[in-house]
């Protein structure tokens, strides 16, 4: 008995437990689904009476709401239909989508019919004619409706024809403080107010009363009446909802039609159309078209009406202009721009002709300015505020006591609520989006032939938005400031090919007061527009999400016109002034770089083929086999590339190559420098300064160099290769016999990278700093050589051979003289050492970092330290160095190590 | 008497009926409801504490995992560093709700000491690594910095990563292809880690990008070296930077000296390629030739491959510029894995397109491969290698109390990735036509 009860116990604490879980999941199910959904696609808006309910539930709580007290009487009209009228406008509305196409029930023309009615005001009646009106269903598929009235006989307050809009269509507040900012920009604006209607005896209503567009309206407003007002609609074709009507002018609609011009035409709307295509802008003309046929300053505050109110509603159908032919402009009426949350200025304006025409930086910037200035003037914010709390306190407790109206009392505070934050909101989004101003900067050193045609600089500025960057100018040298006060020297800003040329926009640029930290002078642009940089368009995904901030690119050269003035190295990078061109402050540079155009200015001689480099160098001749060769006495003054579409560079015997200053012979091509003992192949200077490098690189082939002699050369950079060898073959296999190498002016005569060593039967002498430098030979030998510092006060601080991450074997050579080590040893190389003479060095042999030596049958002579062993750099491990059957003589100290390093000599 | 029992019969029904229907309604919801929805818009996003007892629970079994015993013994050291600095950076971190790193308090250096083989070393160290998987949970991947000038294995700078950021043994197996391969690769090894006493956490150990790792591969350390892979540089970009869109969002981790200035020409060439619509594929071609070892690129394609061509490209990219060469040469870095269906429909396949761009180029990339994959004697010492290091780290990856998953999941990945690798080189050799 006891034990049933405690299992039924169990059970029913299980099957609650149950309850409760199925109660979580569908709590899950209903916050997962959207609520669309669940009344559209699921069971629960099949059942009878589900919505419906919800819906009396929500309004049971209606009385609960009574909103402030309204500070002024809003007007009251009553107006009386027959029934059997209304039945027939109820009977005649739209039930079904009318096409496929459309994504929502539309007021077709044939339910636009018109009643006869009675509208009581001010104690007076009139004859009245009225429909329903709005496109959309919400206008009239439930009991309160949105309507268009027409006065018969007489105006009524001055009025021919009103519209009577449900207000929550309208933001409730947001149409009304749109019309009121419009208004305060210049803007025409149909008369707009808050009214109460009973319909047939009906409690009261509250409607958003709005003048419709016809020359009384005009004319009230000190505007030309007899003019055309252009607006756009929907529902003309079965394939859209919303007319198209900058596909073709042929779906804008006329309100009022003017009297001059011979006919009902449209070509100013044709011409709009034609300034709304894509990248009209661009078009010759486009501003000039723009600025006859607009006021421009107009359009910039139609747009800024619009981000003021975050929003995007300047949709094809909602354009509204009207052709003032006093003026000969056409004029935008801005309408049911309504009242969103806060969106990215780089979305788009919202219709192809505001698209279109602040693409134009100017236009935008001009946009941005007054925008910015708005929302900074506190005065006007707090205006701003006031009237909209006016317009709430107006329309709260009307719209509360209206029992006709679709939504409850719950959803009006709440829609009231987001329209009052949104306002806010708006103008703090605003101001943090004008204060971003992102650039990232691009600074280019010319190269040579650059150089050479004026070219002193380029700066490239890539702007995100939100603001535009204004290039306010930078910081020069004295020289450079006295150029640009002459005349000598422009700032040009680029046309968007990216090359200095003619149709280059001079930026003038002017002096100013002060100095930078380097005490260079400011040097301004002068011309707002000139320098502006202004974001692109962003990167937009489906449904015009915006999906990433645009790079655009800007372009400008600064160029020597005349004179000789000239940027060092020491000048870049560039001082430059970047601004926010909205604001004012310096503008978030993310990044700013330097691009030397120097460093690859020759790179394509790399991979040129090998007609273009003999018609280049015919000093050259074509080989067999893809070969070129060289011979007898040439002179360089400029780099030589040999590319690696040539097979390969034979120098035949008794050529003489002289070398220019600085200048440089590389080889992506294999060489054979082909000297004999009677007519060796020679590489000499042909001024007084050091030439710079015979270089080998990545070649893969084997090079070989016979019976030469080079002296006089130093170092290179060029094609983003360093040489620091005269004679260097960097991972371009090379056996080398028979060769000297005198008077070298870099850190090493020769020098072998990433390749074994062979190389026999060498004399090195005068050597500015190391003589024999191989590094990262995996294998090999160096035998038979000699090195020596000889000449007369010749003071050389390097090393006769410095070995690097190798593993070779030295046999049979003689060292003397040189101010470090006869051989130094280092990073992890391992050595073999036999027969050598170390003389008058500051070490006879040095091993470091890693490295370990064996050496046998040395003569160690008059160094200052005959053996050293240490770590050099901390990340290796201590060297070894093990010496048998060598010879000591006159040395200052025999050995010496430190850090664990290990010596070993033995007899 | 009999009603009790009846009574008790209908809720034993009902229980029943009611438990397979609350079942049943659970798993169609979690089967429907996208994961991100359920987090964001119910009120199980809300249940800050069910991960964690769902993690809890899931960890119960723990005990039952064991692993291989390894062969060798992994590296062990022990960093103690101050509590109450360490508690500021972990507080910091658990309120970052960004996906990324941006918050400044948790990126902090904390100083404390490395004691190794009875060594003692100061250094300073910092969470690293820019999702948040590497910092918010208790076990982060953390930057270490020696002090004072002293050195540790030859090491100034190095990091230990949470290893299933690196796909558990994949990312060090891909080091060892690399070597193998002769593409650069910064030192990498397992370790165990104890912070402040705790239980040792086991950590992939990488050099940092510094000259002293550049110079002990026999680099020049003075060079360029280029790196991809910075978030938050612009407000637009919260995360990763849009690194293909300008140089700008470029950084170096070491500056070339022989170049006149500190200067990004050598980067400009490596867009002109990335962005090779304004080339020709001649022209490109022969540029990637001048400024690349074609088959050092095919190798580093290949090794990509292998792996499943997952997380090659431009977002992983350390390019170092030698300029004894006047070449940039890759380093091999992140490589994930992934199950590949298809060579021209892999990951990086469009990077891959611009980087080898002739057929011929790409053909070099798959005759290493056919090369590679055809001696059997290589893919059993390759597979044998994978299978080396998971019985390497397997075991401590059990007996890692702190690390965020537990042992089901841990198993699940090793037996999940040492499937794609085999998988992989199936798939290549079927490809490949072996």
């Amino acid at each position: 008995m006891n034990r049933i009860k405690v299992l039924f116990g169990i059970l029913i604490a299980l099957l609650l437990f149950e309850i409760g879980l199925s109660g979580f999941l569908g709590l899950v199910f209903y916050q997962a689904t959207p609520n669309s959904v669940l009344a559209r696609q699921t069971i629960i808006g099949r059942i009878p009476g589900v919505l419906g309910g919800i819906r009396v539930l929500d309004r049971t709580f209606n009385i609960f709401y009574w909103g402030s007290s309204v500070p002024e009487e809003l007007p009251q009209y009553a107006i009386s239909v027959a029934p059997a009228d209304l039945q027939k406008i109820e009977e005649v509305l739209p039930k079904n989508v009318p096409s496929p196409w459309y994504g929502n029930v539309f007021l077709t023309d044939d339910a636009k019919i018109w009643v006869d009615g009675v509208f009581h005001a001010h104690g007076k009646e009139y004859a009245i004619k009225m429909r329903v009106r709005g496109d959309l269903f919400n206008h009239w598929a439930y009991r309160k409706k949105s309507w268009r009235v027409k006065f018969m006989d007489e105006l009524f307050d001055g009025k021919k024809e009103i519209n009577l809009i449900i207000p929550e269509d309208r933001g409730w507040i947001a149409e009304s403080l749109n019309a009121w900012r419009a208004k305060q920009f210049g803007f025409l604006q149909p008369p707009m107010q808050f009214v109460t209607v009973s319909l047939n005896g009906s409690s009261t209503m509250i409607y958003t009363e709005v003048e419709h567009w016809t020359k009384e309206m005009l004319e009230k407003q000190g505007r030309v009446g007899d003019v055309t007002i252009y607006g756009a609609d929907g529902g003309t074709s079965y394939f859209q909802q919303w007319d198209d009507v900058f596909a073709d002018s042929a779906y804008w609609n006329t309100y009022e039609e003017r009297l001059a011009g011979a006919h009902a035409s449209f070509e100013d709307i044709e011409l709009l159309r034609s300034l709304s295509e894509h990248d009209a802008h661009l078009r010759p003309k486009y501003h000039e078209t723009v600025e006859t046929l607009f006021d421009v300053d107009l359009l910039t505050k139609w747009y800024v009406l619009s981000l003021l109110s975050g929003s995007r509603h300047v949709r094809d159908h909602n354009a509204r202009f009207f052709f003032d032919t006093s003026k000969g402009k056409l004029e935008p009426v801005p309408w049911d721009i309504s009242l969103y949350a806060p969106q990215t200025l780089l979305a788009l304006p919202g219709n192809p002709f505001l698209n279109e025409l602040f693409r134009v930086p100017e236009w935008k910037y001009r946009a941005y300015v007054f925008l910015w200035n708005y929302i900074n003037d506190e005065e006007r914010v707090n205006e701003d505020f006031a009237y909209a709390q006016k317009l709430r306190s107006l329309v709260e407790r009307p719209a509360y006591r209206d029992p006709v109206k679709l939504p409850s009392n719950r959803t009006v505070k709440k829609e009231l609520d987001i329209a009052m934050r949104n306002i806010r909101a708006n103008i703090d989004f605003l101001k943090q989006e004008l204060s971003l101003s992102e650039i990232l900067v691009h600074q280019r050193i010319p190269s040579k032939e650059q150089e050479e045609r004026g070219l002193l600089a380029t700066i490239e500025g890539t702007v995100r938005g939100i603001s535009p960057v204004h290039f306010a100018g930078f910081y020069g040298a004295d020289d450079l400031a006295d150029a640009i006060e002459r005349g000598e020297v422009r700032l040009l800003r680029d046309n968007g090919d990216n090359v200095w040329d003619n149709d280059d926009a001079s930026v003038p640029l002017a002096l100013g007061e002060k100095t930078d930290k380097k005490n260079r002078r400011e040097i301004r642009t002068t011309d707002e527009f000139l320098s502006l940089m202004a974001p692109g368009d962003p990167l937009i995904g489906e449904d015009e999400i915006i999906k990433g901030a645009p790079h655009t690119r800007y372009t400008f050269f600064l160029v020597r016109i005349r004179g000789d003035a000239a940027l060092t190295d020491a000048d870049f990078p560039l001082n430059l002034r970047m601004r926010n061109a909205v604001t004012g402050e310096k503008a978030d540079i993310l990044n700013e770089i330097l691009i030397d155009d120097r460093t690859f200015e020759h790179l394509h001689a790399a991979y040129r083929s090998r007609e273009d480099f003999l018609s280049r160098y015919p000093m050259f001749t074509a080989g067999e086999e893809g070969s070129v060769f060289l011979r007898g006495t040439q002179t360089f003054f400029e780099h030589v590339i040999v590319p690696s579409t040539v097979s390969r560079l034979r120098i035949l015997p008794g050529t003489t190559v002289r070398m220019g200053s600085g200048v440089t012979l590389l080889s992506y091509a294999p060489v054979s420098v082909a000297g004999t003992e009677g007519s060796p192949v020679s590489f000499e200077r042909a001024t007084t300064h050091p030439w710079g490098s015979f270089l080998v690189a990545n070649a893969n082939l084997p090079s070989e160099v016979r019976w030469a002699e080079f002296s006089g050369g130093g170092e290179t950079f060029l094609n983003g290769i360093f040489a620091s060898g005269m004679v260097a073959f960097h991972a371009s296999p090379v056996t080398i016999r028979d060769s000297t190498f005198t008077d070298s002016h870099g850190d090493d005569a020769l020098n072998i990278k990433y390749v074994s060593a062979d190389l026999v039967r060498l004399h090195f002498e005068n050597s500015y700093a190391d003589a024999l430098d191989i590094d990262s030979a995996s294998s090999g030998v160096l035998e038979d050589s000699t090195f020596v510092i000889s000449g007369d006060g010749f003071d050389s601080n390097g090393d006769g051979v410095d070995i690097s991450w190798s593993n070779i074997e030295i046999r049979n050579i003689q060292i003397d003289g040189f101010g470090d080590k006869c051989i130094s040893v280092g990073e992890s190389s391992t050595l073999v050492i036999v027969s050598v003479t170390l003389k008058r060095c500051h070490y006879g042999i040095a091993v470091k970092d890693a490295s370990h030596v064996l050496v046998k049958d040395a003569s160690f002579i008059g160094n200052d330290i005959a053996i050293g062993a240490y770590v050099k750099k901390s990340i290796f491990d201590p060297p070894s160095i093990m010496v048998e059957d060598s010879q000591f003589e006159e040395n200052g100290v025999r050995e010496e190590e430190e850090n664990g390093a290990t010596i070993t000599i033995e007899p | 008497m009999n009603r009790l029992r009846f009574a008790t019969g209908i809720a034993c029904v009902c229980t029943v009926l009611a438990g397979l229907g609350v079942l049943l309604f659970g798993a169609v919801l979690y089967q429907t409801i996208p994961k991100g929805d359920l987090v964001n818009y119910t009120i199980i996003g809300k249940m800050k504490w069910l991960p964690g007892l769902v993690r809890g629970l899931d960890k119960l079994a723990d005990p039952f995992y064991r692993g291989r015993k390894p062969e060798e013994t992994l590296a062990h050291y022990e960093l103690r560093i101050d509590p109450a600095e360490l508690k500021s950076v972990e507080r910091a971190a658990e309120t970052n709700d960004d996906v990324y790193l941006l918050n400044e308090g948790a990126d902090a250096w904390i100083q404390g000491e490395l004691h190794a083989d009875g060594d003692v070393l100061p250094i300073k160290m910092r969470v690293r690594g820019t999702r948040y998987n590497h910092w918010r949970f208790p076990k982060k991947s953390w930057r270490i910095d020696v002090r004072d000038g002293k050195l540790f294995r030859g090491m100034e700078e190095w990091n230990i990563i949470i290893p299933e950021d690196r796909a558990w043994f994949v990312d060090a197996l891909s080091a060892w292809r690399a070597k193998k391969f002769g593409l650069l690769v910064a030192p990498t090894r397992f370790v165990t880690v104890s912070l402040n006493g705790s239980e040792p956490m086991l950590y992939l150990e990488t050099e940092h990008w510094t000259k002293d790792m550049l110079e002990k591969l026999g680099l020049p350390g003075d060079a360029n070296f280029y790196h991809a892979g910075e978030v938050g540089t612009s407000a637009f970009n919260p995360g990763w930077d849009p690194m293909g869109e300008d140089m700008g969002y470029w950084k170096k981790y070491e500056t070339s000296v022989v170049s006149p200035q500190n200067s990004y020409e050598e980067l400009e060439q490596l867009f002109w390629l990335l962005k090779n619509n304004r080339l020709s594929m001649e022209e490109a071609a022969k540029r990637v030739d001048a400024l690349f070892d074609v088959d050092e690129l095919a190798r580093w394609h290949a090794l990509s491959l292998l792996a499943g061509d997952s997380h090659v490209g431009i977002g992983n990219s350390r390019f170092f510029f030698d300029p004894t060469l006047g070449k940039f040469r890759p380093f091999v870095w992140d490589i994930h894995s992934a199950a590949l269906v298809s060579l021209e429909q892999s990951p990086a396949y469009e990077f891959w397109e611009k980087m080898l761009p002739l057929l011929a180029y790409r053909e070099r990339t798959y005759q290493f491969l056919r090369d590679y994959l055809q001696d059997e004697q290589i893919v059993h010492a390759d597979l044998a290698e994978a299978e080396r290091l998971r019985s390497y780290i397997e075991r401590a990856a059990y007996r890692d109390g702190r690390k965020f998953y537990s042992n089901r999941e841990v198993k699940r990945d090793l037996d999940a990735k040492m499937a794609q690798l085999r998988g992989n080189i199936e798939f290549l050799r079927q490809e490949l036509a072996l």
